[in-house]
């Protein structure tokens, strides 16, 4: 795979961002591509957590090799702590990361595909609020997964994580949360032209609760959405596996390497 | 305009290699293609690092391309890395895949310094076609001399060009690429500092280019071989791309 780092700069942010992008490739691993065939190639949105950054994917878990033999596209942006989120504090990161960055990546890269039937967004933690929300307040992804996600509908488990203060920079009045831009649930609510969504959640995980909560009222929406849990923490050794899983999830010819033990 | 630090496997190197890429804001096919080449001791970085690339290049439609052929000459060796292939057909070719760029002759330039310089004229007189311009700054465009002047380099050069005579009359000899060349030559913007130990070199190769006919400017400057001297180039070679300077021949 083809891997880059792209430093450019975000009108809507006002300040220079940086994306990871890993580009199918040709070489002895895939005879059968060429560049004809590596044309309007799926993409896939990976969203960081809280703490992470537009590394963190490909230094915690496999993903480049996983889809060494698969013709995808992988962009991870840089989300800083901002909860995919147009901010109380003035910068609009939803607009920046759902809006501008495809713009950008469709701008810079000729082979990747603008139809919403071959673009994804999958996050983990607060990038798997991040997946459904991009998902279902734009009509710009046709599948969105969120792995350990902050499927948040109340905001009262948030103060376990940050102060008021964080988050009142970020949503504003909190007793206002419900029923916002913000609601992923009442986002859901409102999309037309609806996602297909899976959800894990390992069952130790302090999200545990709210992913239930939050996968019965999609449900109750009659949402597609597959909803998976095992034992398991907020930790990477379980998104390193699940993120496999999304990829045979997803709508894509995901050739998986061969393993003989 | 963005940056892109990218790494791949190189099918002519046989190995991963990486490339730094300067993309316009709106990257279209109409824009304008530079391959930007590094001198001895250098890697992709570079331009980036050493001068103020970046800046000039904003607001321009020129996607600049920085590869890295380490310590290679821009030359092929028997049984390894074939950096001379790669430079002048791989780079362009995948590069026209991954990013919006012209393929068309007249929107595709090359330049480079020192080692590169060689290697932008070297790589442009060779494929004449794929090139509009060349922009050879402070470059050494004399093999044969250099090896005669530093004998040290005997064993280094031998295993890069294999003999002086095995250098004559190849793709290793500017003099000789010149003498090859039509009308139909790419124009070659040439650039030299007064006190740059490849001045005299560049005094012969700037005669033997006129004395072909060909599109040819030659620049001064005072000073020597220096990055000093190479920022304020790499400015003239964008706004001459960029169409901002009119380029006059003569």
């Amino acid at each position: 795979m083809a891997h880059l780092e792209v430093d450019y700069y975000s009108q809507v942010l006002g300040m220079d961002r940086t994306m990871n992008v890993i580009l199918p490739e040709l070489s002895d691993h895939n005879p059968t591509w060429t560049n004809e065939t590596l044309q309007d190639i799926p993409v896939l949105y990976l969203l960081n957590g809280m703490s992470n950054n537009q590394t963190t994917w490909q230094r915690r878990t496999d993903i480049e090799r996983l889809v060494r033999q698969t013709p995808i596209a992988i962009v991870m942006p840089s989300t800083d702590l901002a909860w995919y989120t147009n901010t109380k504090y003035g910068l609009n990161y939803f607009d920046a990361i759902a809006q501008e960055l495809p713009e950008k990546v469709a701008s810079f890269f000729p082979q990747l595909s603008t139809k919403r039937s071959k673009n994804f967004v999958v996050g983990l933690s607060m990038g798997g609020y991040g997946a459904f929300k991009l998902a279902l307040a734009t009509d710009k992804f046709s599948y969105a997964a969120s792995l350990s996600g902050a499927l948040i509908g109340d905001t009262e488990p948030l103060l376990d994580l940050e102060s008021l203060t964080y988050w009142q920079g970020i949503f504003g009045d909190l007793d206002q949360f419900s029923g916002s831009e913000n609601d992923i649930l009442t986002l859901a609510e409102n999309c037309q032209n609806r996602p297909r969504l899976y959800d894990w959640v390992g069952e130790q995980d302090e999200f545990k609760q709210i992913n239930d909560t939050a996968v019965a009222k999609l449900k109750q929406l009659s949402y597609d959405v597959t909803y998976e849990t095992a034992p398991g923490r907020h930790e990477w050794y379980y998104w390193d596996k699940q993120i496999e899983r999304v990829l045979e999830w997803l709508p894509i010819d995901y050739v998986r390497e061969e393993r003989l033990s | 305009m963005a940056v892109s630090r990218m790494s791949f496997y190189s099918e002519k190197l046989e190995m991963s290699t990486s490339i730094n890429v300067i993309l316009p804001e709106h990257p279209t096919e109409s824009g304008k293609t530079l391959l930007l080449l590094h001198g001895m001791g250098e890697d992709e970085n570079a331009w980036l690092n050493q001068s103020r690339l970046t800046d000039y290049a904003s607001q321009t439609d020129i996607t600049i391309i920085m590869p890295r052929v380490d310590r290679s000459y821009y030359t092929s060796r028997v049984g390894e890395s074939q950096y001379f292939e790669y430079i002048s057909e791989e780079v362009l070719q995948r590069c026209r895949v991954w990013f919006h760029l012209s393929n068309k002759r007249e929107r595709t330039f090359i330049a480079g310094t020192s080692m590169g310089g060689f290697g932008a004229l070297k790589t442009g007189l060779t494929h004449p076609d794929q090139f509009q311009g060349i922009f050879p700054l402070s470059a050494m465009p004399d093999i044969e001399r250099k090896w005669r002047e530093n004998p040290e380099r005997d064993a280094w050069y031998r295993s890069l060009f294999g003999s002086p005579e095995q250098v004559r009359h190849s793709i290793n000899d500017i003099a000789y690429l010149i003498t090859q060349q039509s009308k139909q030559a790419p124009f070659i913007w040439q650039f030299c500092g007064d006190k740059d130990p490849f001045y005299d070199m560049n005094l012969t190769l700037s005669d033997q280019i006129e004395q072909q006919g060909l599109q040819h400017k030659f620049v001064q400057a005072a000073g020597g071989h220096e990055w000093r001297l190479w920022d304020g180039a790499i400015q003239q070679v964008i706004k001459i791309i960029d169409e901002k300077q009119p380029f006059t021949i003569r």
